[in-house]
């Protein structure tokens, strides 16, 4: 294998094709795959190049087609360590680069466990030859380097020919959007893999895409959605009469870490498509020449996700709207005292914040003015869970509603200048607060 | 089935840990949320307890890390009392805060009425792993070690049952670990080779017993290779050197014992008896083993007995080293550890040799051979202290000691 490619366009066929190989589970990796697990597998063609790296929780393949900017002298297939390749490249500037890959006479077995050479075993990998790298600037000069490359038989071959359609399609720039303003929401990390987790779920052909921790939650509308075929959002009706069996098939869960990245890999210019193969219960997310597949929930545990309707079916009115940096600031002082869990007394056109703690602080109290406030009303809210809201949101003044019927034990946020969006909270119960009506 | 709430789990640790991960396996309906009454706050912990969920989940709240202060038991207390079928509390004593009485076998006052008062919840568990057993347990011991097997229909003796506590250690959550283990490949009578071979050596003396049987059987290879497992478990070559010394010392007793001219089994008896006594009333041979012990009685207190050291036995204070006043002499653990030395002597030592040498130069040679290697194994000690290649002169020790040579 011999080619000749620019810098800048390694350096990002490398971001996506070895984004499996370079995501912290991969370089984390201690089995005795792991050399291979660590590695970008690049295939050149006469009229493509393809790069593709996989983990168990994520694979990746991007496509570069041939242009002027790549010269194909010899093809071939090579597997080397990604981050070291990725490294070399970043640190290249604007540069041509060549690979070009040297067989060995007989493969050579490399034990993973001392690195040395070894007899086949169960612990040892195949090292084919070896990839040199050599750079070349406009001033002729560069840099030369080799890495070891491994027999990429070794692993097994991952299927990106989809035969089904797209669950749906998504533009990126509102994807984007989305995210941002939802994203905080969903736990860092959930064993079950489900509520760290960006759901896709739609109703009346309005795709939303939610987050949540179960004691909130965040929902976006998608405006552009396209070529929705998944299976519409269970209704409360629906529910109620046959429960969440087959929950999987109408709500897509998408790992909210991995959903960011692979995001900011994307281009704008074309939509992205989610696929699901069931069979395997692997989601697919793709662009044109960009690929990648996801593992997801188990089908049995989507079902302990909140469907959207969930959200969408209870009614709230409006209460007050209240300011949004000098509600934050007063939440910020009053969770000197707890910062957990405060009390939130809304009455008189004012808005009483109230923490008391048994860790022997005295009660600490702070007042916001709420004009036009439709109703007394009292409840102890988790204080984190209204600052997250406050800080993404830009407005001067947010919009807090309650639930119209007596079960008064969730709050709605809204933002005046994002419609797109809505927030969640449910209320602390149990609390040492008085919340006996004055 | 509903889960009791509040449940108390104290004692041993890895069984509380087994019993917290049945129950999440049990319960898994629930949400688990961990925090620790330590460092999280009672605010925190409360909140939790309280937070609504758009699913109604159940939630199970498992603080672990009890402090012994005041206020955190009256938070706790105040705080089981919210337990509903929605929600319930799970307090571990992970870090062994709760003492047991040795004496009494009761909570101190302060954690009893604590524990009194959590009982006053009408769905409570308290879940008492228990402590490690002493020396003194030994009852108990093998009752715990003998129930264990016979819940997988096996059977092991009290005198085997003593041996793998012995070797794993008094710890219930070790012995329980690693009688799982055995039970996956242990015969229908768990015997004391299988323990020997197969029981994982996690007490202090438990390197001894596993390393000194492999000694017994005289295979300089397999205890070259037991030898190296030791090394690479990253024991000191200082510790193996030591139970070497220790094994050829308790030949040299027993080879002198039976030369004055007692039969092994009193030879045996004997040995159980070295370091009960101070050595001069234990070599005065007309005494019998109560008036041994009788004698010996005014002598367990320190001060008692360098009076004695220094007024009866007359030596001077400089001459006896002040910094072994309270060191203990050296007993053999258990009978069956001088019996296998009896045996080793017996079977591999003299019979080969008794058709070459008539009765009393049998026992003039063994002395002396077990003289020279105790003094070889000795000097091997010091060298393996200071010198230069101390894997080469544990194996020459083991030369020494395998060796059927008299």
């Amino acid at each position: 294998m011999k080619v000749t490619i620019s810098q800048e366009t390694l350096m990002e066929a490398l971001k996506r094709g070895a984004f499996a190989a370079l995501s912290d589970e991969a370089q984390s990796d201690t089995s005795t795959l792991s050399l291979l697990i660590k590695s970008v597998k690049i295939k050149v063609e006469k009229d493509e190049i393809t790069f593709e790296s996989a983990t168990a929780l994520v694979a990746s393949r991007y496509v570069e087609p041939i242009t002027d900017k790549i010269a194909v002298k010899e093809t071939g297939i090579v597997m080397v360590p990604a981050k070291d390749l990725y490294d070399w490249v970043n640190r290249q500037g604007d540069c041509m680069i060549c690979l070009l890959f040297k067989e060995l006479d007989s493969p050579e077995m490399i034990n993973v466990v001392t690195g040395e050479a070894d007899i086949a075993s169960k612990a040892s990998i195949k090292k084919t030859g070896t990839l040199g790298l050599a750079s070349r600037d406009a001033n002729k000069t560069g840099s030369k380097w080799s890495l070891d490359s491994f027999d990429s038989a070794q692993v097994p071959l991952i299927d990106y020919d989809l035969k089904s359609k797209p669950l749906f399609l998504l533009p990126l720039e509102q994807l984007n959007d989305g995210l941002k303003n939802i994203s905080f929401v969903a736990m860092p990390k959930d064993s079950d893999h489900l509520f760290d987790t960006i759901s896709f779920q739609h109703k009346d052909n309005k795709m939303y895409i939610v987050t949540t921790d179960c004691a909130r939650c965040a929902v976006w509308h998608m405006p552009n959605a396209d070529k929705i075929t998944m299976e519409e959002t269970f209704t409360a009706a629906e529910i109620e009469e046959n429960g969440m069996s087959g929950a999987w098939k109408r709500n897509l869960l998408v790992p909210a870490k991995l959903l960011g990245e692979i995001c900011k890999l994307s281009s704008n210019a074309a939509p992205l498509a989610f696929y699901r193969d069931e069979a395997k219960n692997r989601i697919y997310i793709s662009q044109p020449g960009f690929m990648v597949r996801l593992a997801t929930a188990e089908k049995d545990m989507v079902e302990k996700y909140p469907p959207l309707d969930l959200f969408l079916v209870k009614q709230y009115k409006d209460l007050c709207a209240v300011p949004r940096s000098i509600l934050a600031n007063r939440l910020n002082t009053v969770s000197l005292v707890n910062k957990n869990a405060i009390l939130f007394a809304f009455s008189s056109d004012q808005l009483t914040l109230e923490g008391v703690s048994e860790s022997g602080h005295s009660p600490c109290k702070a007042n916001v003015s709420v004009p036009k406030l439709s109703e007394d009303f009292k409840r102890v809210w988790n204080v984190k869970h209204i600052l997250d809201v406050l800080k993404v949101l830009e407005d001067d003044d947010i919009k807090i509603l309650v639930p119209k019927d007596k079960d008064k034990d969730s709050i709605k946020i809204l933002s005046p200048s994002q419609p797109n969006v809505s927030y969640y909270a449910m209320a602390v119960e149990r609390s040492k607060y008085n919340l006996d009506e004055d | 089935m509903d889960m009791p709430s509040p449940v108390l789990i104290l004692g041993d640790r890895v069984l509380s840990r087994n019993n917290i991960n049945s129950a999440k396996r049990k319960y898994k309906d629930y949400k688990w949320l961990t925090f620790s009454a330590s460092k999280d706050s009672a605010d925190a912990i409360r909140a939790a307890a309280g937070q609504g969920d758009f699913l109604s989940s159940k939630k199970v709240l498992l603080i672990e890390n009890l402090p012994n202060k005041k206020a955190v038991r009256d938070f706790l207390l105040d705080l089981v009392q919210l337990s509903s079928s929605k929600l319930k509390v799970i307090i571990w004593d992970s870090e062994g805060t709760i003492k047991i009485d040795s004496k009494k076998k009761t909570f101190s006052k302060t954690w009893g009425d604590w524990i009194n008062d959590l009982k006053k919840n009408e769905h409570h568990k308290i879940v008492n792993n228990g402590t490690s057993f002493s020396d003194k347990d030994d009852n108990d011991c093998t009752t715990f070690i003998q129930s264990r097997f016979k819940k997988d229909k096996k059977k092991i003796s009290v005198q085997n049952a003593l041996l793998l506590a012995e070797i794993v250690g008094r710890s219930r959550g070790m012995l329980d670990t690693e009688i799982s283990k055995l039970l996956l490949t242990c015969p229908s009578e768990v015997t004391e080779e299988f323990i020997l071979e197969n029981a994982y050596p996690s007490a202090d003396d438990a390197i001894l017993y596993k390393f000194g049987n492999v000694l017994d059987s005289c295979s300089y290879g397999k205890s070259v290779t037991m030898l190296q497992q030791f090394i690479d478990m990253g024991i000191n070559e200082n510790v193996l050197a030591d139970i070497m010394v220790r094994k050829a010392r308790w030949q040299l007793a027993a080879s002198s014992l039976w030369s004055q001219g007692q039969s092994w089994g009193e030879v045996t008896k004997s040995m159980m008896q070295m370091g009960k006594y101070p050595s001069s009333i234990w070599h005065q041979q007309t005494l019998t083993p109560t008036e041994k012990r009788k004698q010996s009685e005014g002598l367990k207190d320190i001060e008692d007995r360098m009076q004695y050291i220094t007024k009866i036995c007359g030596l001077r204070d400089w001459q006896v080293n002040p910094s072994k006043k309270a060191a203990r002499a050296e007993v053999i653990p258990m009978e069956f550890m001088a019996e296998l030395t009896t045996k080793f002597l017996r079977n591999n030592l003299i019979a080969p040799h008794v058709n070459q040498y008539k009765d009393e130069e049998m026992k003039q040679r063994l002395v002396d051979r077990s003289i020279r290697v105790y003094l070889f194994a000795l000097n091997k000690l010091k060298e393996v202290r200071y010198g230069q290649n101390p894997r080469q002169d544990l194996q020459e020790t083991v030369a020494a000691l395998t060796s059927k040579s008299l």
